[in-house]
């Protein structure tokens, strides 16, 4: 599962990174006589769309939005989650507070919100970012809280305190070292869920603007023409179920691998 | 061993509120420790024995500073340990080290031993990077650990060897007290000899003052001093280890007492108490101990006793306990 899901993220990793030597026609490039070319063409291996874009083009810079999207959104939801969660969990006080809000957000249906969200700061990438941190800081929260809660009463914190450690030498010496396990995996499908909800926002017209080659702007730009056309929607359809599926394999898999009892059994 | 005591505690107590929600009312009050009084001696070892949640362990937790006593005095080298807060209480916190009962969890499994044993080191700020290892090496040497294990992992030792690196931590600030609570009750048996026959050197080598947890009479008599036994969040007895395991004075120490395996067939038999522990939201009133003590007359259900002072420091709290007397036998009954 770890091998495979991780074979699949490599694949639209190098896709993305490779996107010019895999095809040299601009993403944006028409060509009104090349319209609607079915897949297979000698100019587009994976057909044009209606108004003559390379598909395979627009398919590997797309991936790159949705990487560059979904990995900043890992590191924004990340860092916040974890903040808010490590509070939460180590200080009392402070939990309700923290946790009630983080309830609020997650009372809204993710989607709904990183809609609302979107909408109201306007398309744009930076926006979809912060839409989406937004919504998956919370759920990151709840993972880390959750953690915190039983370190924070592990001997081995109780034995730095006896020897005179502070709050902050031991959420940075041994609290967050040990939540790193389950950060890891939560951030993986926040990952897989970021790319999902990014082609949504963008076929919704709230993602990055429409030249932008994203695969949501694919789709909505295919939608018209699914009868006639059906590669124009099929093939960033299926770069997103083999990212989302990369991504929640890998996901899976290091949930298993890192899992404690796991390691009590390895060790 | 006789001077001016390490450790006073004078009525110490911690009392833990419970509620039902975080807004509603007070519901109740657990005892966990009431009105302790305890004196530990340099270099002396004391041991405090008694049933789970009898307290043993919030004791500890409340010499450490882990947790705040809702009341009483803490006196370390005529210091008061609770007026302490910020940097006083960090240096002093170096005096008063523990070794935890469960060897795997008090090790943090993403550590070296290295970082583990210089931890406390890195606290203080004490030494550079070098001096902190070779301090790291000296300790292991103490503890009867090689040096080629300093750079491995808990997970990489035995639970012995996790014992011994536990103690080298708590060594690591060179304290006068070491609070072991229930330090050997996790091990198995061969191994829980040799870590008891460490304690006892180090004791010797270092001058170390304990106060010994456990739940295991044999291992408290073999290392202790003084032995104070517990109950329900009080000390019932304390005395000599040789006075409390000769005469036994408290109807409660008699009964714990008669519950260690003898080698003499035929021993005297053991004494089963009736009951359980009562819940310690709602101790009983008088004695605590008057629902299980088959001597219990009228006096023990309204009145608490007060610890009663026998000479040679052994003391016990019972009515039935006077100077000079012999203990209340709890082979008969008519007084029940």
């Amino acid at each position: 599962m770890l091998v495979i899901g991780g074979l699949l993220l490599l694949c639209v990793i190098a896709m993305a990174l490779a996107a010019e030597l895999i095809t040299p026609i601009s993403p944006t490039r028409m060509s009104m006589r090349t319209r609607f070319s079915p897949p297979g063409s000698p100019l587009h291996p994976l057909g044009s769309d209606a108004i003559g874009r390379d598909v395979l083009s627009r398919l590997v810079h797309g991936a790159r939005v949705s990487l560059r999207i979904g990995t900043f959104v890992v590191l924004a939801a990340g860092v916040a989650g974890t903040a808010i969660g490590a509070l939460a969990g180590y200080f009392r006080a402070l939990d309700g507070p923290l946790m009630r809000t983080m309830d609020a957000l997650m009372a809204f249906p993710a989607i709904l919100l990183a809609i609302a969200i979107a909408a109201a700061l306007g398309p744009s990438e930076v926006n979809v970012v912060i839409a989406l941190s937004a919504v998956y800081a919370p759920r990151t929260a709840r993972v880390v809280r959750a953690q915190v809660l039983v370190l924070r009463d592990a001997e081995y914190v109780q034995a730095a305190r006896v020897a005179g450690a502070g709050d902050a030498f031991i959420l940075r010496r041994h609290i967050l070292p040990n939540c790193t396990a389950p950060l890891i995996v939560q951030l993986t499908f926040v990952f897989a869920y970021a790319v999902l909800a990014e082609a949504v926002l963008s076929f919704l017209g709230v993602g990055p603007p429409p030249p932008t080659p994203t695969w949501g702007n694919m789709i909505a730009d295919g939608r018209n023409f699914i009868r006639e056309a059906p590669w124009i929607t099929m093939m960033p359809g299926i770069a997103i179920s083999i990212t989302v599926l990369g991504l929640n394999l890998l996901g899976d898999g290091l949930r298993d691998v890192l899992d404690p009892r796991m390691q009590v059994a390895q060790a | 061993m006789s001077d001016a005591p390490l450790l006073v505690a004078r009525g110490l107590t911690r009392h833990f509120t419970v509620r039902r929600h975080p807004f509603a009312r007070a519901s109740g009050v657990v005892r966990a420790v009431d009105n302790v009084d305890l004196t530990i001696a340099p270099g002396e070892t004391l041991g405090l024995v008694g049933e789970s949640g009898c307290g043993k362990s919030t004791v500890a937790r409340l010499i450490v500073r882990l947790i705040a006593p809702t009341g009483g005095t803490l006196l370390f080298d005529g210091e008061d340990l609770l007026a302490l807060s910020g940097q006083a209480l960090r240096r002093r916190r170096a005096d008063i080290q523990m070794v935890f009962q469960d060897p795997a969890g008090a090790l943090d499994p993403r550590h070296t031993a290295e970082e583990i044993v210089t931890e406390p080191l890195e606290i203080h700020a004490i030494g550079t990077r070098t001096t902190r290892r070779e301090r790291a090496e000296e300790l292991f040497a103490r503890v009867g650990l090689r040096p080629e294990h300093l750079r491995r992992y808990p997970h990489e030792f035995s639970g012995g060897q996790r014992q011994r690196l536990g103690i080298a931590r708590a060594l690591a600030l060179k304290p006068r007290l070491i609070v072991c609570d229930e330090a050997v009750s996790a091990l198995d048996v061969s191994v829980q000899a040799q870590v008891v026959n460490l304690f006892k050197q180090l004791q010797r080598e270092l001058g170390l003052a304990y106060l010994f947890i456990a739940h295991d009479l044999s291992v408290v008599r073999h290392l202790s001093d003084r032995v104070a036994v517990m109950y329900l969040g009080e000390v019932v007895e304390t005395a000599s280890a040789d006075a409390l395991f000769a005469s036994p004075h408290h109807p409660y120490t008699q009964s714990l007492l008669s519950a260690v395996p003898r080698h003499v067939p035929g021993g005297r038999p053991r004494i089963v108490l009736a009951g359980e522990v009562p819940n310690p939201l709602a101790p009983p009133p008088g004695c605590r101990f008057h629902t299980r003590c088959p001597l219990a007359f009228g006096r023990c259900r309204v009145e608490a006793p007060a610890s009663v002072d026998l000479g040679g420091g052994h003391s016990a709290a019972c009515h039935l306990v006077t100077k000079g007397a012999p203990a209340p036998s709890l082979r008969r009954t008519d007084h029940a």
